[in-house]
């Protein structure tokens, strides 16, 4: 009885905390449905306006968010199936096999991430234009799975190494092979994991900026970059890049949602285990 | 109990095993290798030449130079420092909150699956847009912040992005505002992870509580923290967006971190500058990792040993 | 009685006219642009029987496609494609294709693209100040050849827009054209004309003198109102305060402009003087000067915390009843002058303009295109109307002249561009060493160093950079 009070309390404490942790996205929340005056008033106006859509219609209209949209879905999808594809292997392989240096190996899949992004926008930009490839997806999907896989990797590789160690063993007596010990007995045990792992290496693909802004021009852009049209040089459009901001983050709760069953089957299937 | 690398007695399926781990670790590699190769050396190129991206006619070769400039810049060890102290402050207090957030988010209460989506939000939403509400936010007279602060709490109003003394701490709390839900979540994905057989018998040892969590998850989940807290350093160090939307380095140089000092050298054109300051940061990333790593990761390995014993 | 209260609802009645003629996709754009800037009435919107001009004239047998790269939003992007249907009017054949970037990074991005010399852009829209960086690269196409085909045009185009804000290589009246002047801006001066009659002042400062008494009648942080601001943010921000309070007293970036020249002279009595007076000003700032770009410094002075910008880049935004809360109130005149011998009213001024790529595939397209968005009344006074309606901000005087009814602080620009100067030394390297001594200035601000370390550090800097470049042989 006791205890179940005890974690009550705790349940609610966790609800204030996020409520106040949420404010400010309420307020951008808040920001895109009021009336451009609305929001440049000289004090903070909550709840006394009338609500309108004026700014989502603009960044459809005019900041072309249908087709920037558009352009992130593939992008960033496509390079998130490529990077979890290629990584879950590695990781296991680095976490899990008794590889010689493995931790050496997953510090060089690492180091490709330690380097600042505007240090190598320049030779990928240099590589595009030559390829032609400038304005494309495939050159913001390449660049996205190179710094995708270290992250990917080496989260995978923590989950990895917290699995109980006989797992491999018990496949090998059933006569598994190692593709299928991967798939079939890693995967779902690690599915929690993955799923963490899948969501962050596509938020930041999804939120990246830099390498979207120099490797595409209008047609190519993804959403940030066309997020950034909303700042001109004179006034920020707030309503229209509140507007956009929410328009951003609607896919990846979706993508969350969707996902938090199948951690929760993950977490069921270890159980019957 | 954390799993080591399986280790088989037999020689040949051992032999066999390390044909396979190769054969799934190939492709990562060589992916990475063919992407990163031209780009490195490229900017190795660079870093010891002058390269005016906007009069590129007067490139030349100049040997150490770019480097030495740096050296005698006060401003680039200014911002090496700061970068290190701003790493190593707001990786303790994300990692710190980070777990007490996981702890109170690891409850099987209905309704739990909802708050985890929702504290994720901060992660998830655009850095640029969320940088620029922040300024918004903070601004002055007119922001939600002193509104809240000075009708609230009955604090002065407070310019917290335009004063050298508080410019960094207010990023400071956006950052970790961000980023502690990520630690959090990948610490609670860790967290269930433990068996079930774990959770059972601390549960019949009354073992429960912070107890529960200090005593018995925080040493099972020790190859995920690792992990977080290496790739939290890593993006700290290189930490840009929010620092270049919301301050550009400034008032001053009071928040010139290594990345944004760095890009404001490409903004200026000097290409062959801007490389060799990312190589330098490379080199202080690579450093710090090689630090951590040695030491803490060793102490994890120990650890993984005696639990094989 | 508000003129603006007046025009707006003129200007309602005749969007309502104006919707019947207009497809709705248009007329989505125009609320677009409405939403950030007023957007008020023209009498002449509504086409009179001739609105053409002597330059009026259709091909339909050019053919081709033309891209333009240009930055997003007001000023560049939307009156460009404000003038499009008409373009497309004279010239059905010929597909025009604007590509809208963010503006931040442009500088940036759009030097990139020029040295990659792609052939993707037939048209680039870019800054003033880096014009001289796309000619060092060769990428752009002497327009001569194509404006001498047109002489009555030429001589139209040279005539109204000041020879200050166009691009010619040497840059003075008889140089080569590169390119097309079709924005232009200056630094201007803005202030509260209520508060100030409030306050007994009924004249404009003309000195900076003058300007520290109005700052300091009008500072009042009690009640929120600030006496100051300025866009004091790191980098190029901070520098061209400086610069302008630097040329208002008569001093120059360099020496001389010239072989055996270029060593930079802002370390003397000139620069003292006008970092010491900024300095001054500082003490009434707005708290959020120090991180303020033109942003900042707008919605301070549209909601009314702020209540006095001397020396702030001309805008539209400010007189905008939907942004502003003081549309009729918010002055603009001339930036002040210094008090000494030397000094005079020499605002910066810069502005937009687009350059026929060399590689470009299809200039003779790519001319009528530039050519048509910068013909003004010369050719059909519906591309003004067009131009301004969709927040346009010309450089033409004529157009200045036009339209200073409804946007009021056209006249300031009509007053600045004559006496101005540019807000950037015309050589490659103008926004490197722009951030430079930006980034000395605010390094004064917050105490960091004392006027005169920053005023050496930034002789020291501008030399590095113009010895890397070979400047001094």
């Amino acid at each position: 009885m006791r205890s179940t009070m005890y974690s009550r309390m705790l349940f609610g404490l966790a609800i204030v905390l996020v409520f106040i942790w949420l404010v400010p996205v309420m307020w951008v929340v808040l920001t895109s449905v009021k009336p451009t005056n609305i929001i440049n008033s000289a004090v903070p106006i909550f709840f006394d306006f009338a609500p309108t859509l004026d700014h989502y219609v603009e960044v459809f209209e005019r900041f072309r968010f249908g087709r920037s949209m558009l352009n992130s879905f593939v992008t960033v999808g496509v390079s998130t199936l490529i990077v979890m594809i290629i990584a879950l292997p590695a990781a296991y392989a680095v976490a899990r096999m008794n590889l010689m240096h493995g931790d050496t190996w997953a510090l060089v899949i690492l180091s490709l991430r330690f380097m600042p992004g505007m240090v190598i926008v320049l030779p990928y930009f240099k590589i595009a234009t030559f390829l032609n490839l400038i304005d494309t997806q495939i050159v913001l999907i390449v660049v996205y799975v190179a710094f995708g896989l270290p992250f990917a990797v080496w989260i995978l590789r923590g989950f990895l190494l917290d699995l109980p160690k006989d797992i491999e063993e018990a496949g090998r007596l059933d006569g598994l092979s190692w593709i299928q010990i991967i798939f079939r007995l890693i995967m779902p045990m690690a599915a929690p994991g993955i799923a963490v792992t899948a969501i962050f290496t596509f938020v930041f693909s999804w939120n990246e900026f830099l390498f979207a802004l120099f490797l595409t021009l209008d047609k190519g852009s993804t959403m940030p970059v066309a997020l950034q049209k909303t700042i001109d040089l004179y006034n920020v459009l707030w309503g229209s890049l509140s507007a956009g901001a929410v328009l951003q983050l609607l896919p990846m709760i979706l993508v969350v949602f969707l996902l938090q069953k199948h951690i929760a089957r993950g977490l069921a299937l270890g159980a019957v285990k | 109990m954390a799993g080591p690398p399986v280790k088989f007695h037999n020689s040949q399926l051992a032999r066999q095993q390390r044909k396979v781990a190769y054969l799934l670790l190939a492709p990562a590699v060589i992916i990475l290798l063919a992407l990163a190769i031209y780009p490195l050396i490229y900017a190795g190129a660079l870093s010891f030449r002058v390269d005016p991206l906007y009069n590129p006619k007067v490139a030349r070769f100049i040997g150490w130079r770019n480097f030495t400039d740096l050296f005698e810049d006060s401003r680039f060890w200014a911002s090496i420092r700061l970068t290190l102290y701003w790493a190593f402050v707001v990786v303790a207090i994300q990692m710190v909150l980070g777990f007490l957030l996981a702890i109170l988010l690891d409850s099987k209460l209905r309704g739990s699956g909802l708050l985890r989506s929702l504290i994720i939000i901060p992660v998830f939403i655009s850095p640029i847009a969320m940088g620029l509400n922040w300024r918004f936010i903070f601004e002055p007279v007119t922001g939600l912040a002193n509104w809240i602060l000075s009708n609230g709490l009955g604090v002065e109003k407070y310019s917290w992005l335009s004063h050298v003394d508080t410019a960094l701490t207010t990023l400071m709390l956006v950052d970790c505002w961000q980023w502690i839900p990520f630690v959090a979540l990948i610490l609670l994905a860790g967290m269930q992870s433990i068996s079930p057989e774990i959770v059972e018998a601390a549960r019949l040892d009354r073992v429960r509580g912070i107890k529960y969590y200090f005593k018995i998850v925080l040493p099972l989940i020790r190859p995920v923290i690792m992990v977080v807290i290496l790739i939290r350093l890593v993006d700290e160090i290189r930490m840009f967006d929010l620092n270049y939307i919301m301050t550009e380095g400034g008032p001053g140089s009071s928040t010139l971190l290594a990345s944004t000092y760095d890009y404001t050298i490409f903004k200026h054109g000097h290409l062959g500058l801007m490389a060799a300051y990312g190589f330098l940061i490379l080199i202080l990333i690579n450093g710090v990792v090689g630090i951590f790593l040695n030491t803490l990761y060793r102490s994890e390995k120990a650890a993984r040993q005696e639990d094989m014993n | 009685m508000s003129g603006w209260d007046d025009l707006y609802k003129r200007t309602m009645a005749e969007s309502k006219a104006m919707k019947e003629k207009i497809s709705r996709r248009q007329m989505m754009k125009i609320m677009a642009a409405t939403a950030t800037t007023a957007t008020v009435g023209m009498g002449s919107r509504i086409a009179s029987a001739d609105t053409k001009g002597p330059g009026w004239y259709t091909d339909d047998k050019m053919k081709g496609k033309v891209t333009m790269f240009v930055s997003a939003g007001q000023r560049w992007e939307l009156p460009a494609r404000g003038v499009l249907p008409l373009f497309n009017e004279r010239f059905p054949n010929i597909e025009v294709d604007i590509q809208a970037g963010p503006h931040g990074e442009m500088v940036t991005k759009s030097m990139m693209l020029a040295t990659s010399k792609s052939s993707a852009m037939d048209v680039l829209y870019t800054d003033f100040g880096q014009w001289p960086a796309f000619h060092a690269v060769n990428a752009m196409e002497d327009l001569e050849p194509f404006a001498s085909k047109d002489p009555g045009w030429y001589d139209d185009y040279n005539k109204d827009t000041p020879t200050g804000v166009q691009y010619r290589v040497p840059a003075n009246a008889d140089g080569t054209l590169y390119g097309l002047t079709g924005d232009g801006n200056a630094k201007l001066h803005f202030y509260r004309q209520d508060l100030m009659h409030a306050a007994g002042i009924h004249k404009v400062p003309e000195t900076w003198e003058e300007a520290l008494e109005v700052a300091e009648a009008l500072h009042n942080p009690d009640k929120d109102q600030y006496g100051f601001i300025t866009t004091a943010r790191r980098g190029g921000f901070a520098g061209w305060v400086f610069w302008g309070m630097l040329a208002s007293y008569g001093g120059e970036w360099f020496d001389k402009q010239a072989e055996g020249g270029w060593h930079p002279t802002f370390n003397n009595d000139k620069g003292y003087k006008a970092l010491e007076t900024l300095m001054k000003l500082m003490k009434f700032r707005h708290p959020v000067t120090l991180n303020a770009t033109d942003n900042e410094c707008n919605t301070a002075l549209a909601n009314g915390s702020a209540v006095y910008a001397p020396i702030q880049w001309g805008t539209a935004v400010l007189q905008n009843p939907e942004f502003s809360k003081f549309p009729n109130d918010i002055g603009t005149d001339l930036v002040p002058r210094g008090e000494t011998a030397e000094s005079a009213h020499r605002p910066l001024m810069g502005g937009l303009g687009q350059y026929v790529s060399a590689y470009s595939e299809n200039k003779e397209a790519a001319w009528e295109w530039i050519k048509h968005l910068n013909s003004g009344d010369y050719t059909d006074s519906r591309i003004s109307d067009a131009y301004i309606e969709h927040t346009g901000q010309p450089a033409r005087i004529s157009m200045l002249n036009k339209y200073e009814n409804i946007r009021p602080h056209f006249a300031g620009l009509k007053k600045s561009f004559p006496v101005a100067v540019s807000f950037v030394p015309l050589i490659p390297e103008a926004f490197t060493l722009s951030d430079i001594i930006g980034n000395e200035v605010t390094s004064v601000i917050t105490g960091e160093k004392s006027i005169d370390d920053a005023l050496k550090a930034m002789d020291k800097g501008v030399e590095g950079v113009m010895m890397d470049s070979g400047y001094y042989g």
